[in-house]
């Protein structure tokens, strides 16, 4: 018999089959983890299986190794799986580092607990270490307000309101994600430091892996030595090179500025082709990307100069946005693939010794 | 709505909060749920770049719907069976005969006709009520009432005699 009402507004007596279909299918439910890129899939390919023959007199040898592997592995695989557990809504452990800090307006002496909902406010000089559940930390600045909003296994989310924090996480893409008042930092295995003003405005560095910058779906992949700016009005800017120019950064704040509107013959555009070189070349690819309108203008001839296209890449194929050849493009960057999270096993290490 | 219209950065924000997971739920009724995620950002960049151009604010919702549904049309079908979810994008606190129930009932839905089956996907996956659906999506209250429990109804009998037959027609 159907409960109309519980279907209907889900209040009243649950249907105990509408129930179950609901706790079947909410964890496809449309959530930040969905905010993980594509891309990030890229390097997902299985790992080849070498295959050497094996002589007879050597078969024992070989199932006995084999036989301690497997055994490793289990064990590897419990501690690892361990690592990555965290029962729902359980505060985190914060340790004061210099200053003074308060978490919900209370001085911290010595360890103390952050529970979800908690606001931590470092003072002028202060600073705080917090441990992300059993996959990383995180080094609160001064002057900075962070909240945590949500925690539980495969999903924890912080909000800096303003100030800086540096992240340094073990664990798959998309589990742990600061929001900020203009965009959300999604860590994609990495290690990244990020500064936000109350307004919204900051900057995102990254100093190893990979971090995606999203704001209402449109995302910015930020590789290791590469930055983006978080402008309050034209939202996240695009990545550039750790050793960008001045000249140039301040030719692409123009053109973020401008945003879909950039037209092509913008001073900014010449202004940046003329101080870019091959270093740039993540900037001139993700501004193709994101602005195809300019195909037309020099950002593309100096796009394909600084780095080769893929066979097919015309200017009618960034100007009709075909995703496969950019995306052939992008992977001919010169940064590391998105790596592997489990590649980064020697931080596991590091923080046990810590 | 209008502030959207104008591009702040805020209301566009709101907007996608409200309405991705509409999005999202339009795209998991056709396609597998790694795509669904990679199209609804698809579908919000051509909302956003497009948005200036909607005359009233009130057909937003009935417009971002057929942007949904004109995009998962748009993607290569896919036989039925491989509707099925890709594990990687499963809850790790769900159990293998969870995720497999989980993937049986969603090649269920997918059985069913396309009125049913996103009112459904809304209801059941995305976790929203009946007057939300009827709200974010321009469809009437009563409609959505129907879709709903014609399509429970629907959704009963092809989990009990199993996907092939429901999706012959029974």
């Amino acid at each position: 018999m159907e409960n109309n009402d519980y279907l209907w507004t889900k209040d009243g007596e649950a249907d105990p089959e509408v129930a179950r279909l609901e706790s079947l299918l909410s964890p496809y439910a449309f959530e930040a983890h969905t905010l993980t890129d594509a891309r990030v899939r890229w390097n997902r390919a299985p790992p080849e299986q070498a295959r050497r023959p094996a002589r007879a007199h050597t078969r024992r040898r070989l199932r006995f190794a084999a036989t301690a592997a497997v055994v490793t592995l289990i064990v590897v695989v419990g501690w690892l799986n361990l690592r990555l557990q965290w029962p729902t809504a359980q505060a985190w452990t914060v340790k004061p580092v210099s200053g003074t800090t308060t978490i919900d307006d209370r001085i911290l002496n010595g360890r103390s607990l952050l529970p979800p909902g908690g606001v931590l406010r470092t003072g002028e000089h202060s600073s705080v270490q917090i441990e992300v559940a059993r996959i990383g930390r995180v080094v609160v600045g001064q002057d900075s307000q962070v909240a945590l909003v949500e925690t539980r296994s495969g999903h924890h989310r912080l909000r800096l309101d303003h100030g800086e924090l540096s992240a340094r996480i073990w664990a798959p893409p998309a589990t742990f994600g600061v929001q900020t008042p203009l965009a959300n930092v999604l860590d994609i295995g990495c290690e990244f430091t990020l500064h936000v003003t109350s307004a919204g405005s900051g900057l995102l560095r990254v100093s190893h892996g990979w971090v995606e910058l999203e704001k209402y779906g449109l995302q910015s992949l930020i590789p290791e030595g590469a930055q983006a700016e978080l402008d309050s009005k034209s939202g996240p800017g695009t990545p550039f090179d750790d050793h960008a120019t001045a000249q140039f950064r301040s030719a692409l704040k123009a053109i973020d500025a401008l945003g879909r509107s950039v037209p092509a013959d913008d001073p900014a555009i010449e202004q940046l082709v003329i101080a870019s070189s091959a270093k740039d070349a993540i900037t001139l690819i993700s501004l193709l990307t994101r602005y195809p309108q300019l195909a037309d203008t020099p950002i593309y001839d100096r796009a394909i100069a600084v780095i080769p296209p893929p066979d097919g890449l015309t200017r009618d194929a960034v100007r009709n946005k075909n995703s496969a050849l950019m995306d052939d493009w992008w992977h001919t960057l010169p940064y590391s693939r998105v790596k592997s999270w489990w590649l980064r096993w020697p931080d596991l290490l590091q923080d046990e010794t810590q | 709505m209008e502030a959207a219209r104008a591009g702040d950065n805020e209301a566009l924000s709101e907007l996608y909060r409200r309405f991705a997971p509409v999005v999202h739920g339009i795209l998991l009724s056709y396609v597998s749920a790694a795509e669904a995620d990679d199209l609804t950002h698809e579908v919000f960049e051509t909302v956003i770049t497009h948005l200036s151009d909607l005359k009233s604010s009130a057909a937003f919702p009935g417009w971002i719907v057929a942007i949904a549904r004109r995009r998962a049309l748009n993607v290569v079908r896919r036989p039925i069976v491989e509707v099925a979810m890709d594990e990687q994008w499963a809850d790790q606190r769900h159990s293998p005969e969870n995720i497999a129930a989980a993937e049986q009932a969603l090649i269920a839905l997918s059985s069913l006709p396309s009125a049913y089956k996103e009112t459904l996907m809304l209801r059941l996956v995305e976790g929203l009520t009946g007057p939300e659906i009827a709200e974010r999506t321009g469809m009437s209250e009563g409609s959505v009432r129907v879709n709903l429990h014609r399509g429970m109804s629907h959704l009963r009998a092809a989990l009990r005699i199993g996907v092939s037959e429901a999706s012959d027609g029974k």
